[in-house]
């Protein structure tokens, strides 16, 4: 898991000015409702395949997203959920290079942004999913990474 | 000079877009993807183009813009940073490559060399 924790630090960071404190780490039951109000999914396939998911808070989003656009935001709207997607897109691709250096190929897709009170994010059945919980002072937000080895 | 900023994402569409108003570019037009961006080519002196995006991917739109105009400078905005990545990018017609997260610093002095 630790190409994920650099690239969402890498991302925070970056992108979106702030220095988020990682959590320990857990596994989840997919089947049960997202930890956060908002969240972006991306399939993975190749030598890895399954999916990786940023979910976040509402108030995390807001506070993250208002900084990455440089402007106030105050409520998980459309903004939002394309620049979660967006940062979905930036964290999976940062891990993705990391994995890379290491000789770990595959490719990632286009992300899918959900959001509302108690959503599923779908990984694939049957695999663990392992999650990295972050958090800055305006809430959490989870990176999730549910896959197997080619 | 005329700039065509391509990319699905309007959050990452409105980063550049702030970042090349900063440098003093304002005729900037946007396409979502790289199925949209072929039709707004004409009289566009500089090309920034994702990768990933739904339609026709970045690295199809340069292909096949490539096929009409040798001479246009194109730079790929993407998260693909594996060696591999870059290279059939730069093989594509791609003039130059930044890498997703990136700072309005690199932007700035990328495409500050590029519309001098």
């Amino acid at each position: 898991m630790n190409p994920f924790m650099h690239s969402t630090m890498d991302v925070m960071q970056t992108m979106c000015f702030v220095e988020p404190k990682m959590q320990k780490p857990f596994l989840r039951d997919p089947s049960q409702p997202a930890t956060g109000y908002v969240s972006g999914i991306m399939g993975v396939v190749g030598e890895l395949t399954g999916t990786i998911a940023l979910s976040f808070e509402k108030g995390a989003a807001v506070k993250l997203v208002s900084n990455f656009l440089s402007m106030d935001i105050s409520e998980v709207d459309d903004d939002v959920a394309d620049a979660v997607g967006e940062l979905t897109n930036m964290v999976s691709g940062a891990a993705k290079k990391i994995f890379s250096d290491q000789d770990i190929k595959f490719n990632i897709a286009i992300p899918t942004v959900v959001s509302g009170e108690n959503h599923t994010i779908h990984h694939v059945k049957e695999l663990p999913c392992i999650v990295l919980p972050f958090e800055i002072p305006e809430g959490k937000f989870f990176v999730e990474a549910s896959f197997k080895t080619k | 000079m005329k700039i065509l900023v391509v990319d699905d994402s309007s959050t990452m569409r409105r980063i550049i877009v702030n970042t090349l108003n900063q440098i003093g570019q304002s005729d900037i037009v946007q396409a979502g993807d790289g199925k949209e961006a072929l039709t707004k080519t004409d009289g566009v002196d500089l090309i920034l183009t994702d990768w990933n995006m739904p339609e026709m991917d970045g690295l199809t739109f340069v292909k096949t813009f490539r096929g009409k105009d040798k001479k246009t400078p194109i730079v790929m905005i993407t998260t693909e940073a594996a060696k591999e990545d870059i290279v059939e990018a730069i093989k594509t017609g791609v003039n130059d490559y930044i890498v997703k997260p990136f700072t309005p610093e690199v932007i700035k002095e990328k495409i500050g060399k590029l519309v001098k």
